[in-house]
């Protein structure tokens, strides 16, 4: 039984060591990290190759350590290296399962359910090795470069291989039934574009509500405008819709995959909760410092806009990991279990 | 003479595999093959021959089915430690070699490293692809992916080995040598099942067959048990006028003729006709072109169809007592004595309302 599964997984390393897009991909993942390496930060301030800006320490790592969350991990790992991740991996059921290839495999002593397992997993080395390769050097230029020695930076590793396998999932499960691998990729990117959609969607609603529900609970005695009394009963209304509008947005999200909030977990490695509450702070400061007291985009009040943004903050940074990855791994296992039941069933 | 499980490498009974779409690619399919016997499974196109291999090695779920393999019920993983399988059009990974992709599937059949490395070599030099062992799979010919699969399908020695199409486009040289392998493996008792349209090929080396029509066994024997069977005189007029010869030889033979049947034409053929008939109502008689074909093996009961030709002027080229060859039963199996025409590609269809296939 070992023997199979290691033969299955060596096999799968071949396959991945003959496609040129792996190597490419690993390259470039490279060459993002020696990008991070350009920049440094010490106890004086923040540097780019030989040039050095001089600024408080806890600032200089905070900016540091966002470059490597924020370009690295977010944009190139989990944007550019994850769609080259899929076009590399969608081919790999429908090639699997084209008569003349499948037949080899399925003609041996070995069962249907654990050869679809295995070549799943399998197929999660692509991005494995990537965000490996990504990590450690990360890790080391935030400690030769950053003086800043992160073991937790090793988080990204399962973070991103999760947030990988709920595409992968996707992506196995339209390969496996439709056969076809630009199918498999169109579909894939779909979904991932809904997924995005509802997290980036619920986040404003929350925002909203929040905000809402703050300006409605500021007193108001008889004596005040009936203009503005108005527009209190306005907005308690509008409050109950918008949570009803969250709340909707909520149950959804709760069982789809969380891709940016999986994502968004390493912020809580990287940071802490002070680090981006000033952040905050910091952007309300600007906006005041522009003049910008007046009215909110929304209409609603600056001072409430301002708690509910934080207010915001805290909620989805409370949200237990358990929750985040539990709930996607959980649609990821029912997408896949399906995926699985078709590929044991079928007839090839 | 009844045969016990452990006689028989592949017993299948009943086997039935209706595809969706109500299509009956197996309709009952019994078939028996010996321990250490090398059998053919012939059929046209779609009679359901690579649907059976596939049950056999668990690719396709049957329907029905009742029997055994190696003495295992049709569908038990763990006997398939014991049988090869080379498919048709078989697809290996591109981006290993030769060696490699012994050793892999030798590992996925359960073969420890120091036999699979023992037996990828000896298989190598077998199939005479030894000095391509570290080439990719991506630069061999179709003939030497063929010796490559047959390879892979021995690489575990396994007691029963399944071939689908193995000489398919493989030289005239590769073929001979695939023969001689296969023989050398009814040497060492092991049995062979091969599913092949190359009909000369497989009577130089099968020990039975079995002919599959539309999903059904139409004829299950040794060559020499469905060719003797057959056997029959030919007699051969010389050929000078086609039509008035036809009309010369039905006037000559004392024979009850049957409304002549039309044969299609086909890639080789025009369109003609066959007139089958009997003579004192018993000997079958069949006249196609210059050839008169009747069906007995006595040469006393020729004599007066040879008098009758002759009295009639006709000359006489052959008299031969004449075996089919394989190739001639396959044809025989697959046409429809009424109309002449061959077994038309595919599986059985249901019938549809109104009665149109």
């Amino acid at each position: 039984m070992i023997r199979q599964t290691l033969a299955l997984l060596l096999d799968a390393y071949r396959d991945l060591n003959a496609r040129k897009l792996f190597w490419i991909t690993l390259i470039l993942s490279g060459f993002f990290v020696g990008v991070f390496a350009c920049f440094g930060a010490d106890s004086t301030g923040f540097s780019i190759l030989r040039w050095h800006f001089d600024m408080p320490r806890h600032d200089a790592e905070v900016a540091f350590k966002s470059i490597f969350r924020t370009g690295v991990i977010g944009f190139w790992l989990t944007w550019v290296a994850t769609i080259l991740a899929l076009i590399s991996t969608a081919g790999i059921f429908p090639d699997f399962i084209t008569g003349g290839s499948i037949d080899l495999y399925l003609s041996k002593p070995l069962s249907r359910a654990r050869l679809f397992v295995v070549k799943y997993f399998s197929g999660l080395l692509f991005v494995a090795l990537q965000v490996l390769v990504v990590t450690v050097g990360g890790f080391l230029v935030m400690g030769l470069r950053g003086h800043q020695w992160l073991p937790s930076i090793f988080w990204a590793i399962p973070i991103v291989i999760c947030f990988f396998s709920y595409l992968f999932g996707i992506c196995v499960f339209f390969g496996v039934s439709t056969r076809s691998t630009i199918a498999a990729l169109l579909l894939t990117l779909l979904f991932w574009a809904v997924f995005a959609g509802l997290d980036i969607a619920e986040r404003p609603l929350l925002l909203m509500r929040n905000t809402l529900e703050n300006e409605a609970s500021r007193p108001l005695s008889p004596s005040d405008d009936p203009q503005l009394q108005k527009e209190h009963e306005s907005t308690e209304r509008n409050v109950w819709l918008f949570r009803v509008m969250h709340r909707t947005a909520y149950v959804i999200k709760t069982i789809t995959p969380k891709t940016s909030d999986t994502i968004e977990l390493l912020d809580r490695v990287i940071f802490s909760e002070a680090d981006l509450t000033a952040n905050l702070e910091e952007q309300r400061n600007r906006a005041e410092s522009r003049g910008r007291q007046g009215p909110t985009p929304f209409g609603t009040d600056p001072d409430a806009t301002f708690a509910g943004a934080k207010q915001t903050f805290h909620e989805i940074w409370s949200r237990s990991p358990a929750w985040v990855i539990g709930t996607s791994l959980a649609f990821e296992f029912v997408i896949v279990l399906w995926a699985g039941w078709i590929f044991c069933r079928r007839d090839y | 003479m009844a045969t016990t499980n452990a006689e028989q490498a592949i017993d299948l009974r009943q086997v039935v595999k209706i595809y969706p779409k109500h299509v009956h690619a197996l309709q009952g399919v019994n078939m028996r093959v010996g321990r250490g016997e090398v059998f053919g499974l012939l059929g046209p196109n779609g009679a359901g021959k690579s649907t059976l291999v596939k049950i056999i090695m668990t690719v396709v779920r049957p329907t029905r089915a009742e029997g055994t393999v190696l003495g295992r019920p049709i569908g038990h993983k763990p006997t398939l430690a014991r049988v090869g399988y080379l498919p048709e059009n078989h697809r290996f990974p591109r981006y290993l070699t030769g060696w490699q992709v012994l050793e892999f599937f030798a590992a996925l059949a359960k073969v420890d490293r120091a036999t699979r490395t023992r037996r990828s070599a000896e298989l190598l030099d077998v199939v005479g692809m030894a000095e391509w062992a570290n080439a990719k799979i991506a630069t061999y010919s179709k003939g030497m992916l063929q010796r490559i699969g047959l390879a892979q399908a021995l690489v575990h020695d396994p007691d029963l080995i399944l071939l689908d199409e193995p000489t398919d486009g493989v030289d005239p040289v590769g073929r001979r040598d695939i023969l001689n392998v296969l023989d050398s493996l009814r040497g060492r008792g092991k049995t062979v099942f091969i599913n092949s349209h190359a009909l000369s090929e497989l009577e130089t080396i099968c020990d039975r067959v079995a002919i599959l029509v539309k999903g059904q066994v139409a004829r299950q024997g040794t060559i020499d048990e469905l060719t003797i069977a057959r056997q029959r005189y030919e007699i051969e007029l010389a050929q000078d006028d086609p039509i008035n010869q036809r009309e010369h030889i039905l006037l000559a033979v004392p024979a009850q003729w049957q409304p002549p049947v039309q044969v299609p034409a086909s890639m080789h053929a025009p369109v003609r006709f066959i007139d089958r008939g009997s003579v004192n109502g018993s000997l079958a008689i069949e006249l196609d072109g210059a050839t008169l074909r009747l069906d007995t093996t006595d040469p006393a009961t020729i004599q007066p169809v040879i008098d009758s030709l002759r009295g009639r002027g006709l000359n006489i080229r052959r008299v031969q007592m004449m075996r089919p060859s394989l190739e001639d039963l396959f044809l025989d199996t697959i046409t429809d004595p009424t109309t002449g025409r061959m077994s038309t590609p595919g599986a059985a269809m249901p019938q549809r309302a109104g009665g149109r296939a």
